[in-house]
Formats: C-alpha cells, structure tokens, sequence
C-alpha cells in the first residue's frame, strides 16, 4: 500500500502500466519517460476525471493503523490463527514512516533498519518475526530508476531451520471467498509478487540469500464486509507473479532501450507514438477514449473487444461490411469471416 | 456463450448501427409493477456498506435513507435494517403472485452480497435490532444468489439481463455500464446513438461515487463528525443527504426506465412460467426454513459450504437449475437453440429418411437418418440422448446411433434411434430441413445426485453408510465460525486525510 | 538414414517396470484388504492404468471378495469389462447398467444386470458408470471399490458412493483436460471440500490417502516421456528405450511446404519434431490460419507419400507400413480442425482422424501431427494457456509427433505477462501453465539445435 518516495512508487506503478498494455508504443513511452498518460490526456483536451476517493484513501491509511496498532497484536493474533505465524513467534518491527504511523521520517533510515533486520535474520537472531514497511530497494534498469519497495507486511518462519520471509499484501477491499473479485486480487498478487522478486534480489545482493529464504507463498490481508477486522487467506501462490516481476522488469528494460528515446524527451514524443486500442485500456489510460476513435476511424476490430480482434485479426472493419454485403473472399481466413456472419443470426434476423 | 456466436453477434450488431436481439424471447417474467421492488445502494470509497439505499415498491413514492457518516456502523445498521423490513416485506406479502427486486447492475448485486456477509449471522446488537438485521442479511443473502441462478427470477440484475437480451456493438467492458447500454437501445439513430452512450458514461450507475463528488461532500462529513451539538451537525448532514439522494434517485430512475424498455423489448418466453413456478417453491421453502428465522441455529454461510455434504448437494442443486432454465426456454427460442449449436451441443440437419428397425431380436423402433454440417462443432457423441427442439416436455427422446463423416468433410450423417416405440413430441417428416437436435436437458439426474448425496449424509449419520468414515476425516478439519462479529456495531470514525 | 543400434537390455528393463506394476498392485491390493483406506494413483498416459486395476481385480477375486469398478463413460465401462473378462473370465464380471440401456454383453459370457438385487451372488466383479453407482438407491454387496478414470470425476460425484464401501482406490491420469464444469463455481471456491473439482485432488490435500504412481509410459517413447515430464508433480520414465521405436522414410524430397521434409527426417532418429511455418507476410496473425492447416496437412501427405514403416522392437513389431489410419492429427481449436480437413486429399479425410484434443483422449496412433495450441495467438489467454490440451495431443502417439506452429510461439511465450486473477487460496495455474508451455516449447528449440 503505501510507499516511500517518487521514484519508487513510480516504478512499479509504471512497470503495471505498461504491463496493463505491452503492444501500446505510446503507454510504453509514457511508463519509461515517466510522464502520466493523464497530462497528455489533458494536453489533448480530454476531459479528464483525477484522483481517488478521499475516503478510501484514509479507510486504507486507517485499516492498517488498527492492524499494526499496539506491536501489530491484531495482526499477529490472526496470522497465528491462520497458520502463517507459529503462536510462539515474537517480537514486531516497524519500518513504516512517519505519515503512515510508523517511526521513520527518511527513506534511507528505513533502508538501514530494514537492512539491519535482514542481517539479523541471517545471523539467526528470530526476537522480531513480523514486519511492517519492510523497506528495500531494488537496482534499476536503464531508463528505469532504482525502486524503492515496502513491503506491507513480512513475516518470519523457520522451514528446514532456515529464517524464510512470507510476503504479505494488505487490501482494503473486503474477503468474499470465491467471489472477491479477481481484479482486486490480481493486483494484489502483481504487487506482492514485486516484492517476492525485490527480496530476493536484495539478499542475493547483499549474499545473504544462503541464510534467509523468501517463501514463494505468502499471505493476503483483506478486510471483512462492512467491519473494522481483518481477514488473513494465507498459501497464497506468488511464484508466478514473482517471474512475472523479473521477467517483465527485464522486457520494459529491452524496449526502453529500443525505443531509444532521449531521458528528456517530452510530451510530444508520447504523442507521437503509435498506439495500440485494447480493452483493457479502458480501466488505466485516460487517452483510452481518443485511441478508441482512431481505432474506430481505422476499422480495428478492438472497438468491439479483444475476442473480435484476435478473430479478425488484421482485416478491417469496413473489409467486413464489404464481405458481409457480398464482396468475394480473397483468402481462407475471409471466406471464414463470411461463413460465421451467414450462419449466426440475431435473434430477428439481423 | 460460445465465444464465436459472440464474436459473430458482435460484428452483425456493428453492422446494424445498433444492438440486436440475442433471443427471440425474453427468458423471464416481468410482473406488474405492484410485484416489483426497485432497489440502489450508493457507498463511500474504500467501505463495503451502504451510505445511502432507496427502494421504490410497486407505484409507491421512492423512499431514500441516508446516514451522514458511512463509517458510523451502528447508524449504517438501523438503514440497512429498515430497508430489509421493507425487502422482507415486499416478498412476504405476495400472497402467491410472483414478487421480484430489481437492482441496477452488478455492484448492487455485490452490495446485497456484503450485507448478508455482514448481518446473516450477527450476534452483537440490541436484540430486536439483531433480529431484524439478520433477516435482512439472510433475505438479501437469498436475493444474491438469485442474482447468480438463471433458475431464479426472485432478483434481477438489469444490466445482466440487457446484456444476455442484446448484441451490442462495443467491448464486453462497456457493457457493465447501464446508462451505456439504455443509451443503446434508446429511440434516436445510430449515430446519436454512440455519442449517448459515450455520454452516459460520464454518470456512475454503480454503487461507487465519483470521487470529485466524494471530495466535495469529504468536509461536510469531517463537519458533521465535529460537531458537538444536533443543531450544529444538521446542516452538514443535510448536504451530504441531498447529495446522495441525488446519487440514489438517479439510479433508480435509470433502473425504472430500464426496466420498461426490457420489458418491451420482446415476448415473454412460455418456458418462463416454470422459471417463475420453481423461484416461488424455492421462496416458500426458504421462508419456511429455520436458516431464514434461527435464533442461533444453523445459519447457511454466505460465502461457502465447508461440510463436504452439503457443498456437494448445493452444487448439484446449482447445476439442476442451470440445466432446467435451459430446458424451459430452449424450446420456444431459436436463438437459445442457436446457442446450443454453436456449442456443439445441438445439430440441425435435414432428414433423409424416417424408418421403422428392429433392435436386437425384437424390439421396434423409429429411426432418423440426418445429414448435417460437417464444419460445425459437434460434441455430441454416439449413446448421447437428444430431443427435437420445440419438444417442451422432452419426453421424445433419440439416441445417436451413428455419426458418419462423409469423406468430403462437408457433411455427416447422423442415425437416430428413439428410445420409446411410439415416440412423443415432434416427429419430422423424410425432406423436413433444418431440424434441430439437442442435448436431452434434464435437470432431474443432477436433483437425483443432491438427493444420494443427502441420503449419504443421513446413513451416515445413522452409522450404516460403510464410507462414513471418510465424511467425518473430511469434516473433522473444517474451519471454526469465521463469522466477522465480535465487534459491536459504533465503529471508529477516522478523518478523512485530504491529498494536497 | 539413421540406424539405430539395438539396445540389449531393453527386455530387463521392462521387466523390471512390469515387475514394478506388479508390485503396485499388490501393494494396492493389500493396503485396501487390511483396512479402510483410499488410495490414490497418478498415471502418466499410457502407463496401464487399467492393467493395474484388473490386476487389483484379480487380487481381489482370488480372496474371494466383491469388487465395485465405477468408469466415467459407457465406453470406458465396456473396455474395462473386455480386458477383465481376458484376465479373470467373463462370468465373474458384471456389467451394471442404466435401467434404459442396451442389454448386449460387452463380451461374451459377461452378466449384464441394471437392478443390483438380479447381481449374481459369489467373487464378482461389477464395473458401472459413476452416473449408475452414483444415483442408485441400493447397490450390490462389495468388499472394495476402484474409480477408473479418476480426475474425470467431480467430489460431489464421489460422495454417494461412500453408501456402498469403506474402501476405495481411485486411479486416473491428472495431466488430461480436466472436465468441463458448466455451472458457476464462486460458492465453493473456498469451501474445504469443493465439490466441482477431481475427487482425488480434495482427498489428496483432505485426507490421509495412500498415493502411488505408475513408473512409466508404455505407449511413448523414451524422449517423449522426457517432453512430457514437466506437465506431472510426479517421475515416471518410458518403458521404450532409446532405439526402440523407430519410423523410417524413403529417401527424402524437396517439399513444397518448407521444412516439412526435414521434420519427418528427424523422426528417423528422434520422436519428436517441428515445423515452423513462417510468419505471415502481412505480419497479422488470426485464430483461424490456412497456411497452419494446409503445413499440418502436408505433414501427414508427405508422411505417406515417403512411404514409412515403423517399428516396435520393445512389443515385437517390426517394419509395419504406416497407413493413413495410424496417423492422427489434433488441434485446439475446431477452426483449426477443419483447416486441416480441408487441406487434407478427400481420401484421407475419413482413414485420418483429425479432432480436437478433447476428442483425443484415451486413443493413440503411431504419427501424430499437432498444431501448437498457441500457433496464431498473438495474445494467448487462460484458455490458451492450460497445458491439459497440450498434454493429451503430445501423448497420443507410439512412434512420432510432429508439432507444427507460426515461428511466434517463443517469442509470445516470453512476452506474456500473467495475470493471477484465480480465487483465493488456488494456485496460480496460468502461471504454472506458462512455465509448462515455455519448458515445452524450449526443448523442441534445443533438439533442434542439438540435431
């Protein structure tokens, strides 16, 4: 949930955006020259709705104050009851900073602290087995600067007598079993996977990664509908996400350096870019709409969906409406267009 | 739906201007408006309870409630709690006729979900309070899963039921927005059509605010939160009422308008009657049962079923009503039957011949040779059941006796043998074209399975089920109560941090 | 051509797997005869499944006990019956039946009976569907239970049969397509027992189970086996070694579908292959490819055309001519299928079985050629990206496999980004999925470079 500086809460949230559409030249400028979609929106003319919900913004800051509240007690008692934490684990760091209740006003104090922690870890010294704000920073790549990372919450387990970090993400958005929604959860384990990622490549970093483990499973933190508590869902699978961090990192690296753009190239370049319509640009790019009408203005089959779009493929719209008005196929994959629009009907005959 | 008849709908609709028809009929029963009950829920970011619920039942006047401060649970209680008296009411006075409630859109769906979360197995409040608030969790507990049973008509999801009515010419993501999809199939022409609906989207129909009204009413809320006097919060909860009101009643109108143009948009389906004749058995049965009124009894989880029992019953029962919705309203609708050709699960084909065998020794029997589309999918296989489509009951049932690819790839050919010797429902003639066969939809094995499974659970019970002990390995682990209620319902308020 | 030198200790080798297999079933024979137990066994494909459960069987009736066989098709029940009445003789095998259902014995000297009080009396074993052992009011006295086929079985499906026993072996291959599940499953996904997913997945996590697995594959060959691996938890080796299944071709000839020839020369030496079919010149990639269909159509053309013969010197066979039914060719998507169709020369379409992969399940061939389920995907999704189709397609066949697929398919495999959007508590199976199909995908690259 919350992070440390500029940077850092700038390189994952522009690693997500890029990831949201990898095929978009334009959102792959925008995440690498760090410049918000939202001010070329603007720049654009679009009207442009900002922010979020005050209200949900102090209902996470709140949540977690209950939970860490008193060495985290709440927290602990409920990570015991759902198996993460054995009941005899003891102790509680706070790495988080001020503004989030925490006892750091600097970044790089946090840093320390944490990388004390971890040091203590590998020397087999167990008196403070869960974390809040574990604060860690990862080397950037090229374009991409250094990310600072904090972890919402990190406990600790002894697994074959190795100290080993169960990751924890922490969400306001309330545990419906099967039906929580799988957005939701999905960015959780997108973030949480980052951090699986960053542990790992801090101690390795720091050659501690013989001594402290990081678990490729960790924890959810939700709340429970209309209440003030907590729910832990614990063997939450992260491994995937965590290749996912590494990997992708890796490719935005790759085409930040394709791209070869200056570091101080502006706007314009954005602009410029080609872009590249998808559905699921309506939830994250605020230009979604322009890029919707030029991709309606260019035929591209997106306007009506991905499905569409990976049916039709390269054939424009209008190539539709010629074959289903009777003009002769010119290759397989056309007659096949034709043969799907004559055997499905609406329901009236449209 | 197969993702093909999708993606064909799609394009056809582009091609149109505008939505068309997925189905011929509409799947459902619409009742008069005295059996309706129109419901909205609108709530402050980050929290998963109500801020403001209105109603409309019948012709009556919209009634709104509001509370200043959603964050206050013990207000939040008394609202939602004087709405579920008027939800409960509404089905309990039926008096036989089929009662429905109809919400805008898939978050108010969530939200009746949140609140049987919240309130079906509460234990923590002033007693009558309790028990009006844990009726109201189980009610709208039952309303959510209706949401969730195309067997149900007991609550209506519009936008749900726009979407399985219409093709309409934009992304899937697009069509979760009702003012989107009304703006559609709105009277003006095609182009005026898609600015609307591009339009309406700016308006939010879902139960979040847009968060610039949200920063608008934030200071009120912190005022009213100040105040230390009745006089002095007034004028504070005043504002935020009228804002949320707004909120409120505009969805409602939204639902209201909505619903007439579903109403009108097609015929009745004659299978709809024994959809509507089932959610009324299931509503007497659930308003008879000790898990809507316990004091303290068992009380059905909202999330899941643990017991190995009754989860496999539940979902047996689930699969039932999938297939017995299908079985209601696949014959009177072309396009439902499209829809299970374009699965696979359905051929049509033109009869070459109509012939009398003799199975084994003696039995006699009708038999169809059918030549069908051999590019289409087929999953129907060989010993698979099917019906002529338009057999309402079902009961003229054909087995595949040989699918035949004809080396062209063009065509096969089909023999059916009926399993009755005088066999009922339609009985197409040699040269008939374009009959279709489907999957014999029978609900009736999947009850069978829920009642073997409850019989296991009684003999087991009983100690005279030789597998019971594997029952009680699998039980033995289930987790505690994970009911959240150990809180009393006066939550903390916390100030709201405004961002520079 | 390639000559293979003839291994020598191929026929010890698979003396000690059927030794091996004989041991299981023994084993499973007597943890089910001591006490109440479920025991739990994981095949690779084609590795005699359903040798070890007539094997259980015979255990079994040499005890004089009652045994209870539940398969998940009427096919399935029929086979298992024909290779029971082989082992232990037709008249103490039972075929129970759906009140409705053709009488005809599956094999001669088989009981057939649909109401279990008209079961003979006595050692018996009676081999149902689970939909029949499942909805039956009362069944016939048995002493043990086996569910064939078991991951094709949901647990709300399993629960009615603990009526009948206290003891149960459930056997099956958890690699294949797991079963459609058509109704919406949220409710459960939480639940401690899901009732929608394969009955030996819950009892595995739930319950103290007995869990085996077969040690190989009897049908693939040795470096199939080794492709395959990566989509079980579990070890397993080919029962084939190296050189003991061989296809051969005449001498080559330039084909006019590129790199079709040299597929199938590879064949001679290995048992997998591939064909990449270039990328389209416009550079657009859509589901339904015409240039995919037409390569894997000529793969099975030219396979004939070059006049091959294959061998199987760990089942005695040698130099047989491939004919065109011994050539199988599968695809994901029925678009797909009927590309292929439509390339292939009329008089092969009907000798040629080409279905989809759910089609496929639980047959084999000598030559399989299979499209990748991710050819022409510029964006695979969840569906795309379950290895269950991937798995039955590159496990159909006894000699060679063919995969054909557009150049892409790496590098859209590097490039995916999964999104983990499963319920709570599940694991991550596009990932998992991802990782299979990526390993996969890899070695077909390294034999091609290693060749």
């Amino acid at each position: 949930m919350a992070e440390s500086d500029g940077s850092a809460q700038d390189t994952r949230r522009r690693f997500e955006q890029w990831a949201k559409n990898p095929r978009c030249a334009a959102n792959a400028a925008s995440a690498i020259l760090n410049i918000p979609m939202v001010e070329v929106a603007r720049a654009e003319g679009a009207k442009v709705p900002f922010g979020q919900s005050p209200f949900a913004l102090a209902r996470g800051q709140s949540f977690e104050r209950a939970m860490f509240k008193d060495d985290a007690a709440v927290l602990r008692a409920d990570l015991v009851a759902a198996g993460v934490l054995p009941a005899s684990a003891r102790g509680f760091a706070d790495f988080r900073f001020k503004r989030n209740g925490g006892p750091f006003a600097k970044v790089d104090d946090a840093l320390a602290s944490t990388t004390k922690w971890l040091g203590e870890l590998a020397s087999g010294r167990l008196d403070r087995t869960l974390a809040a704000g574990a604060t860690i920073r990862i080397p950037g790549g090229v374009m991409l600067p250094h990310a600072t990372l904090c972890i919402d919450a990190t406990a600790v387990v002894l697994r074959d007598g190795v100290p080993t970090l169960v990751v924890g993400e922490v969400k306001v958005y309330p545990d419906r079993g099967g039906y929580t929604d799988e957005t939701q959860l999905a960015t959780s384990r997108a973030q949480a996977g980052m951090y699986v990622h960053g542990l790992r490549l801090v101690l390795q970093e720091a050659k501690l990664d013989h001594k402290v483990a990081v678990s490729a499973t960790g924890f959810l933190v939700l709340s429970r509908s209309g209440s003030n508590r907590i729910s832990i869902r614990a063997n939450e699978d992260f491994e995937g996400q965590a290749e996912r961090a590494r990997t992708g990192l890796s490719t935005l690296s790759s085409v930040a350096q394709a791209l070869k753009l200056a570091p101080n190239a502006g706007l314009p370049v954005i602009q410029k870019a080609e872009v590249s319509y998808c559905e699921a640009c309506v939830s994250f790019c605020e230009r979604a709409d322009s890029c919707r009408d030029r991709a309606a203005a260019s035929g591209d089959g997106a306007v009506l969906g991905d499905e569409v779009q990976r049916f039709l493929g390269e054939v424009p719209l209008a190539r539709v409406r010629q074959l289903a008005s009777g003009a002769k196929p010119a290759n397989e994959h056309e007659r096949e267009i034709v043969r799907m629009l004559a055997t499905t009907e609406g329901a009236n005959g449209r | 739906m197969a993702a093909e008849r999708d993606t064909a709908l799609r394009l056809r609709a582009y091609l149109a201007g505008g939505p068309i028809a997925r189905l011929e009929h509409r799947p459902i029963a619409v009742p008069p408006a005295k059996d309706r009950m129109l419901a909205a829920f609108v709530r402050m970011g980050g929290e998963s309870s109500p801020w403001a619920v209105g109603w409309k039942r019948g012709r009556r006047a919209i009634e709104i409630r509001t509370v200043p401060e959603a964050r206050r649970r013990s207000d939040v209680a008394v609202m939602v709690a004087d709405f579920g008296d008027e939800l409960c009411s509404h089905f309990e006075s039926a008096e036989g006729a089929l009662r429905q409630l109809w919400i805008p859109g898939s978050t108010h769906a969530e939200m009746l979900h949140f609140i049987a979360l919240r309130y079906s197995r509460a234990k923590k409040a002033d007693p009558e309070l309790l028990a009006r608030l844990n009726r109201t969790g189980r009610r709208c507990g039952q309303m959510f899963d209706a949401t969730q049973n195309p067997n149900s008509v007991l609550c209506i999801d519009l936008t749900a039921r726009l979407r399985e009515m219409f093709a309409f010419p934009c992304e899937p993501v697009r069509e979760n927005h009702l003012g989107h999809l009304l703006a559609w199939l709105g009277p003006d022409g095609k182009e005026g059509r898609a600015k609307l609906a591009k339009d309406a989207e700016v308006f939010a129909v879902s139960t979040s605010l847009d968060p610039e009204l949200e920063r608008v009413l934030a200071p009120a809320v912190e005022a009213w939160n100040d105040a230390q006097t009745d006089a002095a919060r007034r004028p504070h909860a005043d504002r935020i009422r009228k804002a949320l009101e707004s909120e409120i009643r505009r969805r409602l109108e939204l639902l209201e308008a909505g619903l007439e143009i579903y109403d009108d948009a097609a015929g009745e389906n004659p299978g709809a009657a024994l959809i509507s004749s089932s959610s009324m058995q299931e509503l007497t049965r659930f308003e008879g049962s000790e898990a809507y009124h316990s004091d303290g009894g068992f009380v059905r989880s909202p999330e899941t079923d643990h017991s190995p029992t009754t989860a496999a019953m539940s979902y047996a029962q689930k699969d039932a009503d999938m297939i017995a919705a299908r079985a209601a309203l696949v014959p009177f609708d072309r396009a439902c039957q499209a829809e299970l050709l374009a699965e696979g699960n359905a051929f049509a084909g033109d009869v070459l011949s109509v012939e009398t065998v003799v199975i084994g020794t003696k039995t006699i029997r009708k038999q169809l040779t059918v030549a069908t589309d051999g590019a289409l999918p087929l999953r129907l296989r060989e010993q698979d059941s099917v019906v002529i489509a338009g057999d309402a009951d079902g009961k003229g049932v054909w087995k595949i006796h040989q699918i035949t690819p004809d080396p062209k790839g063009k065509t096969r050919t089909i023999r059916l043998v009926a399993m009755q010797a005088n066999p009922t429902g339609p009985m197409p003639k040699r040269g008939a074209v374009g009959v279709v066969f489907h999957e014999k939809l029978d609900p009736e094995l999947r009850r069978r399975l829920a009642r073997m499974v409850f019989q296991t659970k009684e003999l087991a019970t009983d100690g005279t089920a030789p597998g019971a002990w594997i029952l009680e390995q699998l039980a033995a682990r289930e987790p505690s109560d994970t009911a959240p209620d150990t809180e009393h319902f006066d939550g903390t308020t916390t100030r709201v941090v405004q961002d520079g | 051509m390639a000559d293979r030198a003839r291994p020598t200790s191929g026929k010890s080798h698979r003396e000690r797997l059927k030794t091996r297999m004989d041991e299981i079933a023994l084993d499973l024979w007597n943890t089910t005869r001591k006490s109440k137990s479920v025991s739990i066994v994981s095949s690779p494909p084609g590795a005699g499944k359903t040798r070890t459960l007539v094997a259980v069987c015979a255990h079994a009736l040499k005890a004089r006990k009652r045994v209870g066989v539940a398969c998940q098709t009427n096919g399935q029940a029929d086979d298992v019956c024909q290779r029971l009445a082989s082992e232990i003789g037709a008249s103490r095998v039972c075929r129970f039946i759906g009140g409705n259902a053709d009488n005809t014995p599956p094999v001669q000297g088989c009981h057939v009976e649909s109401a279990a009080k008209d079961i003979p009396d006595g050692p018996m074993v009676i081999v149902g569907t689970t939909a029949k052992w499942a909805l039956i009011e009362s069944a016939p006295d048995i002493d043990h239970f086996l569910i064939d086929e078991a991951w094709q079985m949901a647990m709300a499906s399993f629960i009615p049969l603990l009526r009948f026993c206290d003891r149960f072996i459930l056997i099956g291959d958890p690699g294949q397509i797991p079963p459609v599940v058509s109704a919406p499953t949220e409710r459960w996904e939480t639940s401690m027992n899901p009732p929608h997913r394969a009955a030996p997945e819950v009892l595995r996590e739930r319950l103290d189970v007995h869990a085996v697995s077969l040690p190989a594959t009897w049908r693939l060959p040795h470096d199939t086996a080794n492709l395959i691996r990566d989509f079980y938890d579990f070890e397993f080796e080919s029962a084939a070694l190296v050189g003991d299944r061989s296809l051969r071709f005449s001498t080559s000839k330039s084909s006019t579908v590129a790199g079709v020839d040299a597929a199938l020369d590879r064949l001679m030496a290995h048992s997998v292959a591939r064909v990449l079919v270039p990328m389209p010149k416009d550079g657009g990639l859509a589901q339904a490819d015409p240039e995919v269909g037409a390569a894997a159509a000529a793969t099975v053309v030219r396979a004939l055309e070059r006049k091959a013969t294959t061998s199987a010197t760990d089942r005695d066979i040698m130099s047989k001519e491939l004919r065109p039914e011994d050539i199988g060719v599968a695809a994901s998507h029925r678009v797909m299928v009927q590309s292929v169709l439509s390339h292939l020369p009329e008089k092969l379409r009907s000798a040629v079985k080409v279905d989809t992969a759910e089609r496929w399940q639980g047959l084999e061939r000598k030559l399989m050629v299979v499209v990748h389920p991710l050819s022409s995907m510029a964006n695979p999704g969840e569906f795309d990206l379950e290895t269950g189709r991937l798995c039955v397609m590159a496990s159909r066949h006894t000699h060679g496999l063919v995969v054909v697929g557009r150049e892409h398919i790496g590098d859209t495999l590097d490039a995916v980004l999964p999104v983990a959007a499963q319920p709570i508590g599940r694991p991550d199976a596009v990932a998992r999925g991802l990782r299979r199909h990526r390993a996969f995908w890899q070695h077909l690259d390294e034999s091609d470079r290693n060749s």
